[in-house]
């Protein structure tokens, strides 16, 4: 045992060591807690991707959230099958999602059926252009074709207009774009 | 001193350990990761290989450890699952995930899934396996999907609503889900069938890779939304799919809800597949999916082979090719080819002069290509002289940059020698020879037809049937068998319509076989080009008894089997009917400028003359289609379909 005899020195050894054990403590529980470590030990899986898929139980903010989006859809699909006396008689709504000078492209909620017209109408001025296309089902809306114009539209501001109609439902949108 | 000192580590250690036992983990996922335009990438959602169905259904079952089967558990208060279920009219049992089976019906493969699915008693873990292979869409997207549309894969007492409707297709927001639709797999295999059809058809939705669109936040429009540029086609298809983008809101509660204008399914698509499954991003900047290649026998890419391209020595065959970009990079046409591998920068078996270089087929046709999209190589194929099957791989460059994955596409083609000349001088059009409208040459037994039609139609008959032809080309005149070699059909102002492409091979002749080939032979006596329109290889003699729809040309006969009776269109105009001993009957047109005798689809039997007038009917028109045969008792009969007699020559056991 080497003795030290100066007792200041002394000291500051001691504290230097203190802090590095310290420090490798926190050091090792900083990497403990970054190594997500799988619970109950399970095995790994990767996958033929190459890729490590999660094998753990679902989290109870998960938990949470399926259950919370379960209830939505039992009491939407409740709400569906006896729909309150006071329903909206005309629910569908035209979303531009592109307007240009070459075409426009549209879809409509609120309705899911095929043979709607979608018509969308170019306006600057006294100049006015029109073109429609058919509506068809896509998974839970509406979708217009795509409206291409004759002819690809002069320069400056033009108001585009989608219009939908159908046996049940009529709605239109508007928007003002700059070519 | 050392008092303090102690004090001051204890201080800090206690308050370091706080700090840490208190802090996030390091890589958590926050809202400000969220990238509209890149939801997830297209090699990673396109991957049809992510999961085998063991590791399918080892994941569902961890995500259920305790199926509730009975709905024992508390609902809420003291009411348990299976009285509230039962209340709604969700009684128990129930199935989760993880135990779920149904039986199936077969799929074939169409335009978006190109792969079929076997009918049967399948599990859930099996179905989405299934449809993950014949779609083309990964496992793990699926698996994501039936979470966020119907929490379906934590759920541990899972309602029939949540099977029925699994993936949300054909589900309005107002209205019920569209029955034709209802059921697991037809959810499953119609959700991963319409990511392709967006795929496939990108232009026909709102959204498309390499496009900006506006995203509303909400189904209400007046919370607004902003424009997104998709940065490839797996995100614009989830858009497609569900048309909303997650708010400031949705983002800052990644795992609970936002303000009224929140909207959550892409949102939570993305961070599922994230918690689940690791980064949805691929990272690989050069990567390709295969969209289909084609083999053509002419230029013009018309004319395309049904089986495994056949060409003579030297031949060429004309390809295109279809690739995906998959990867994070934009091809360009100034970097970007299709290029001989296995090994890589090997010289191509099939190099021809047209190629980029004598490794390298062809450069991309479309200047660029973003990511999502399909880029077209068109090249030819030169085959080797000997005979033989050859086989050669292809892969995609970019380069100075990296080649792409290999996919394994390959060209076979097959160069066959295997003709024999025919050694019968009125059967070929020699170098210079000219063939007229209406002109025809024979094979040695008159089985096979070569004529140039009143259409413009080039076509060779064998067995009374057109086997090969140009297709009528407006304007044909003549077709010459030129010295340098080249077959050309030309217009009446020697405008080429078609040719052989084989020129450079002086003194060649056509020649029709036995055998029902039609064969261009050079000088030194090898074909250089050919119908390959082989009937009889063996080189038998055919009899024909029967002429079903179909013409007949001056020399052609048919007979009995023992050859007793013949009827023949004699090269003197006249069409006669033989008995053993004499002539039974007859048209008598001989010295008529006859053509060919035609057996109608309409029932009529026509012998018409070079101005296509009728020289002779059978006046069994409107009877639909008859065929006639030369019967063994002497009669020429016309029969139809239910073998009903219309017309005959009335010769029966005449002799």
């Amino acid at each position: 045992m080497v003795t030290i005899r100066n007792k200041k020195l002394r000291k500051v050894l001691l504290a230097s060591a203190a802090i590095i054990i310290a420090g490798s403590a926190l050091l090792y529980l900083a990497v403990a807690r970054n190594n997500k470590a799988p619970l109950n030990d399970q095995a790994q899986l990767i996958t033929e991707d190459g890729q490590e898929v999660n094998l753990d139980p679902p989290t109870d903010e998960e938990k949470d959230e399926a259950n919370k989006h379960k209830e939505e859809i039992v009491n939407r699909d409740e709400q569906i099958k006896n729909p309150p006396s006071s329903s909206q008689t005309n629910p569908a709504t035209v979303v531009i999602t592109e307007a240009t000078g070459v075409l426009v492209r549209a879809y409509v909620t609120g309705v899911f059926e095929e043979g709607g017209t979608c018509t969308a109408t170019a306006t600057q001025g006294s100049q006015v252009k029109t073109k429609s296309s058919s509506g068809f089902q896509n998974v839970s809306y509406t979708q217009c074709a795509p409206m291409e114009w004759d002819t690809p539209l002069g320069g400056g501001p033009w108001t585009i207009k989608v219009i939908y109609k159908s046996a049940t439902a009529e709605a239109f949108q508007s928007k003002v774009i700059e070519v | 001193m050392a008092r303090y000192i102690k004090f001051y580590l204890s201080v800090a250690t206690i308050s370091l350990l706080s700090a840490l036992v208190f802090s996030p983990p390091a890589s958590a996922l926050s809202g400000s990761d969220w990238q509209a335009g890149r939801i997830i990438d297209d090699a990673i959602f396109f991957n049809p290989n992510t999961m085998n169905p063991g590791d399918i259904q080892t994941f569902l079952n961890t995500k259920v450890p305790v199926c509730d089967t009975n709905g024992t558990k508390i609902y809420s208060g003291s009411m348990t699952r299976a009285e509230y279920g039962t209340s709604r009219g969700n009684p128990p049992p129930y199935t989760c995930l993880k135990d779920y089976s149904q039986a199936i019906p077969a799929k074939s493969p169409d335009a978006y899934c190109g792969g079929s699915v076997s009918a049967g008693s399948k599990s859930a873990a099996q179905i989405i396996y299934d449809v993950a292979q014949a779609c083309g869409v990964s496992a793990k997207a699926m698996i994501v999907l039936l979470q966020k549309e119907q929490s379906l894969v934590t759920d541990d007492w899972p309602w029939n609503i949540q099977y029925r409707s699994a993936t949300g297709y054909g589900c309005p927001d107002t209205a019920p889900c569209d029955a034709e639709y209802y059921g697991f797999f037809n959810q499953v295999y119609n959700a991963a069938r319409q990511f392709q059809r967006y795929a496939k058809q990108p232009n026909l939705y709102n959204f498309g890779g390499g496009r900006t669109s506006f995203v509303q936040y909400n189904p209400n429009a007046g919370c607004g939304g902003t424009d997104v540029s998709m940065q490839n086609q797996a995100t614009a298809g989830l858009y497609n799919y569900t048309p909303y983008q997650p708010n400031v809101s949705a983002l800052n509660n990644l795992y609970g809800s936002g303000d009224s204008c929140g909207a959550y399914g892409n949102r939570n698509f993305w961070r599922m597949y994230i918690d689940w499954f690791g980064s949805p991003n691929s990272n690989i900047p050069w990567a390709w999916l295969y969209e289909g290649q084609w083999a053509y026998s002419n230029s013009a890419r018309t004319q395309t082979f049904t089986s495994v391209p056949t060409v003579v020595p030297g031949g060429k065959i004309y390809v295109r090719v279809k690739a995906r970009n998959m990867g994070t990079q934009t091809w360009d046409q100034s970097f970007f080819h299709l290029a001989a591998s296995r090994p890589m920068d090997s010289v191509g078996i099939f190099a021809d002069s047209t190629w980029v270089s004598n490794s390298r087929a062809a450069k991309m046709l479309e200047n660029t290509i973003s990511p999502g999209g399909i880029a077209t190589f068109e090249f030819a194929l030169q085959a080797p002289n000997a005979a033989g099957t050859y086989s050669e791989y292809y892969n995609l460059v970019a380069e100075g940059r990296s080649w792409l994955n290999d996919l394994g596409l390959f060209f076979t083609v097959n160069v066959n020698t295997a003709i024999s000349p025919s050694n019968s001088t009125n059967t070929t059009l020699g170098s210079g020879g000219i063939l007229n409208k209406d002109d025809y040459l024979l094979s040695p037994d008159s089985q096979t037809v070569l004529t140039l039609q009143k259409d413009g139609n080039l076509t060779l008959n064998s067995n009374f049937k057109s086997v090969w032809s140009t297709g009528p080309l407006a304007g044909a005149s003549r077709v010459v068998m030129q010295p340098d070699g080249n077959l050309v059909l030309y217009s009446l102002n020697n405008v080429p319509l078609w040719n052989s492409e084989t020129s450079g091979n002086p003194g060649s002749q056509v020649v029709l076989q036995t055998d029902g080939n039609m064969v261009i032979y050079n000088s030194s006596n090898t074909p250089v080009w050919a119908s390959y329109t082989i009937h009889r290889p063996d080189h038998l003699s055919y009899i024909n008894t029967t002429l079903g729809v179909g013409r007949l040309y001056p020399g052609q006969s048919i007979e009995t089997a023992d050859r007793r009776f013949r009827l023949i269109l004699q090269p003197d105009g006249n069409l006669v009917l033989y008995s053993p001993t004499r002539p039974t009957w007859a048209t008598g047109t001989d010295g008529k400028q006859v053509s060919f005798l035609a057996m109608q689809p309409d029932g009529n039997l026509v012998l018409y003359d070079k101005s296509t007038r009728p020289l002779w009917h059978s006046s069994t028109s409107g009877r639909g289609s008859l065929r006639m045969i030369m019967q063994p008792d002497g009669n020429l009969v016309l029969y139809n379909n239910a073998n009903l007699p219309f017309w005959h020559t009335s010769t029966s056991g005449v002799l």
